[in-house]
């Protein structure tokens, strides 16, 4: 089955097209500058196999970038589409679990769009695109939250009034979940255990976001994002924890304009608006490595890059805690999988646990999988490159060779036309 | 040494006669709705109360608790001019207390002529808190540095307990240097991690609103929440304010008024699932402080709960945090500190004075 992903962005999606269950990648690329006009033309970025291509073309919303991508792959009869799986980053309180996408899915999903607005609203014109323009091209939904839907009811409840909680499904719901689930699947075959016994505190830790995750018995129990992704970690831009009462004197200040303290909160705050010059770990970590002399506002720029550190050494400690005997830390994403610094300096001194990095392996992890904890750490410590669009595509095909209704449509030879 | 300990709260005015180091007060008692009656009214009945249990002279020194001293009150401080002086400048920053400490101050020169008094900061102990643990990831230009940093609420009650618990290591010969988790358990609890005993981590925010899960009070919470109730429920600040400070927490969990004690004893029934929510977040902040410490030797509790509730938490701690970090059985010491906040505030107080006038004590 060929397998279409979608993994959407306000401005921007990324596709790849997999054949399942070889797991091989035939297509790929990327729709950019969607939507208004900016300083740079939009265009769409797409390679079949090794071949790169640039296709400038305009694209004042995501259902034009859609059609002009499957047009792309169309023009290979190799490379047609046989089914599409979207990236959600937001189930809300009723779709618990990876779904084929119907009528009664897309009413849901409209009806929340509100608590992922940047995320799912361009997932979900997506959705709608396809669905008019392909009628017969079974989708399904693939979300971050899935993977924390059944957390315990201890760590996904806030202590406010129940009831209030309750009538407003206030939460805990937890994101990156697909991440997660996926590098700690690869940790489980590497360790080879099965991963219904896995106990792991998986580190997505991306450029943008960023979530610790507590594993116990294959199953999350735990992750550092909450109602929202605001909740945790301190991200690029993100503050993560903060104290109630501070949000409450900013909305006060900011006159009750709640959407400019959300926004000062998700997009100025985090390594932003702590180092006042890049959201991007890196060069907050490459300018302090500077030094006091080399570097100009050396305090207020190390500063920041140790709060960020902090803050993950803390939640590391608190989801071992939880976990308890823990076979290994996973770190993924971009920085997790590329900034061995982070690594080292989140783990070190976390001897108690069990946990030891060898900095030579540390440093020299450059081909992932990686094992890059000492010999006698007790706790293995992985990194582990996510691959989100993957594992979007085997939930695909799962989802759809066990609907019976498709099994069928599959194992005859499948065949639609597309209509635009 | 005679000395007069003062706790003003917001409704009552705690008071104690305590007579020499390490002795049980004399006489304890409450003034009720002292904010209604004043000041003078107020300690003119405490004089009247001392005064009927043979206390007819003035105590030698007066030790008045105080929650925010700001960054300025590193430790307890002899009143005198200057004192004042960075008392009023420190208004702007805790708005909530200091200016009843002002007054309280006035009150006291007036029904106490000549006493001495020490003021004893709650947060001084986490003054010199980290600047990684005490600093949020938000602009620096929005607050100021000291408007919108972490402090500890139990800071008296913390130095006491990690300096019991220090001793005891020392006497069993186990280690010169501690890392102690010390919990406070009281209506607002708070969790700190003390590495030879200078705080590394506590759970309290700017105020103690952020944290542990209180009696009424939401602790760690989504700060898009925050924004959310404000805004969907039609609240505004305030109102939200007194829902996340007032009306929930454990007691907002249970549908009723709880205490903290109650919930941690409740092993069955009701109240069952939400001592597991309690259990779960003192894990975490237990686990953070771990971590943050690089190990742990003892946990101390503290507070009016301890005695109760230690027994139960204290090897709970140690059997969760058993599973991943490897702990000695024998070793796995958790201890009650028994001292009152007013013997603590009557030893900060005779100390600061006997220093200053160097008395025998």
């Amino acid at each position: 089955m060929k397998v279409l992903v979608f993994n959407c962005g306000s401005s921007s999606f990324k596709y790849r097209l997999i054949d399942m269950p070889s797991e091989k990648e035939l297509a790929g690329g990327e729709a950019e500058r969607v939507g208004p006009k900016t300083s740079e033309p939009s265009r769409i970025n797409h390679h079949v196999g090794l071949g790169n291509e640039i296709h400038a073309v305009e694209l004042p919303d995501h259902a034009t970038a859609f059609r002009h991508v499957m047009k792309l792959l169309e023009r290979d009869p190799e490379l047609t589409p046989q089914a599409i799986g979207h990236r959600i980053a937001h189930g809300g309180p009723n779709l618990t679990r990876h779904t084929i996408i119907d009528e009664r899915v897309v009413a849901e999903l409209e009806h929340i769009q509100c608590l992922a607005p940047i995320h799912n609203s361009p997932a979900l014109k997506l959705i709608i695109a396809c669905r008019e323009l392909y009628p017969d091209l079974p989708e399904t939904a693939i979300f971050d939250t899935v993977f924390h839907a059944d957390i315990p009811e201890y760590a996904r409840t806030y202590a406010i009034p129940r009831g209030l909680a309750e009538s407003h499904g206030m939460r805990k719901f937890g994101f990156h979940g697909t991440s997660h689930q996926f590098v700690a699947n690869e940790a489980a075959r590497i360790l080879d255990i099965p991963f219904h016994e896995l106990r792991a505190v998986s580190c997505h830790l991306g450029s943008g976001g960023a979530s610790l995750c507590a594993i116990v018995n294959g199953k999350s129990v735990d992750n550092t994002m909450g109602y929202s992704p605001l909740q945790g970690l301190v991200m690029s831009t993100r503050s993560g924890d903060l104290d109630p009462a501070l949000a409450l004197t900013l909305l006060v200040r900011a006159n009750g304009n709640h959407d400019a303290v959300e926004s000062l909160l998700n997009r100025s705050s985090g390594v932003l608006g702590l180092s006042g010059f890049s959201a991007d770990i890196r060069d907050v970590i490459a300018e302090a490595a500077k030094g006091r002399d080399g570097s100009l506002e050396f305090d207020k720029i190390d500063r920041c890059a140790q709060i960020y550190l902090w803050r993950i050494r803390k939640y590391l400690g608190a989801y071992l805690a939880v976990v308890g005997g823990a076979h290994c830390v996973i770190f993924t994403d971009t920085i997790g999988e590329r900034v061995p610094y982070v690594r080292w300096a989140v783990t070190s001194g976390l001897e108690c646990f069990g946990l030891k990095v060898d900095p030579v392996k540390n440093e020299a992890a450059t081909v992932l999988p990686a094992d890059v904890s000492a010999k006698d750490s007790r706790v293995r410590v992985f990194t582990i490159a996510t691959n989100e669009e993957l594992a979007i595509a085997r939930f695909t095909y799962g989802l759809l060779m066990n609907s019976a209704e498709r099994r069928e449509e599959f194992e005859g030879s499948f065949q639609w036309t597309p209509s635009y | 040494m005679d000395t007069l300990v003062l706790i003003p709260g917001r409704r009552n005015l705690r008071y104690a006669l305590l007579s020499g180091e390490h002795a049980g007060p004399n006489l304890q008692g409450s003034v009720l709705d002292w904010s209604t009656m004043g000041e003078e009214r107020a300690m003119a009945l405490i004089r009247e109360s001392a005064k009927g249990e043979g206390y007819g002279t003035l105590p030698d020194v007066i030790g008045v608790r105080c929650i925010n001293g700001g960054e300025g009150f590193k430790g307890p401080a002899l009143v005198d001019e200057a004192v004042l002086c960075q008392l009023r400048e420190l208004v702007s920053q805790a708005p909530m207390h200091l200016p009843g400490i002002l007054k309280l101050l006035q009150t006291t020169e007036k029904v106490f002529p000549g006493v001495p008094v020490v003021l004893v900061f709650e947060t001084s102990f986490f003054t010199d808190l980290p600047v990684r643990e005490r600093t949020y990831a938000i602009p620096a230009e929005l607050f100021g540095n000291a408007a919108s940093r972490r402090w500890g609420f139990h800071g008296l009650y913390h130095r006491a307990a990690c300096t019991k618990a220090a001793r005891t290591l020392i006497d069993k010969g186990l280690r010169t240097t501690s890392r102690i988790l010390s919990i406070f358990l009281g209506p607002q609890p708070e969790l700190a991690a003390v590495l030879d005993l200078k705080p590394v981590v506590v759970t309290s925010g700017t105020t103690p609103l952020e944290g542990l899960p209180g009696e009424t009070h939401c602790g760690e919470i989504d700060p898009a929440l925050v924004l959310k109730l404000s805004q969907d429920s039609n609240f505004g600040p305030e109102c939200t304010n007194n829902l996340l400070t007032g009306q929930s927490g454990l007691s907002g969990l249970a549908g009723r008024s709880v205490t903290l004690a109650e919930v941690i004893a409740a092993d069955r029934g009701e109240l069952a699932p939400i001592r597991e929510l309690f259990f779960y977040r003192l894990l975490l902040a237990a686990g953070a402080g771990v971590a943050a410490m690089g190990g742990i030797d003892a946990i101390t509790f503290s507070g009016c709960y301890a005695s109760g509730s230690a027994p139960i938490l204290g090897p709970w701690i140690w059997s969760r945090l058993s599973a991943s970090i490897s702990v000695d059985p024998g070793k796995q010491l958790w201890e009650v500190c028994p001292d009152s906040l007013e013997q603590i505030v009557a030893n900060w107080a005779m100390v600061t004075v006997a220093d200053h006038y160097s008395w025998p004590v």
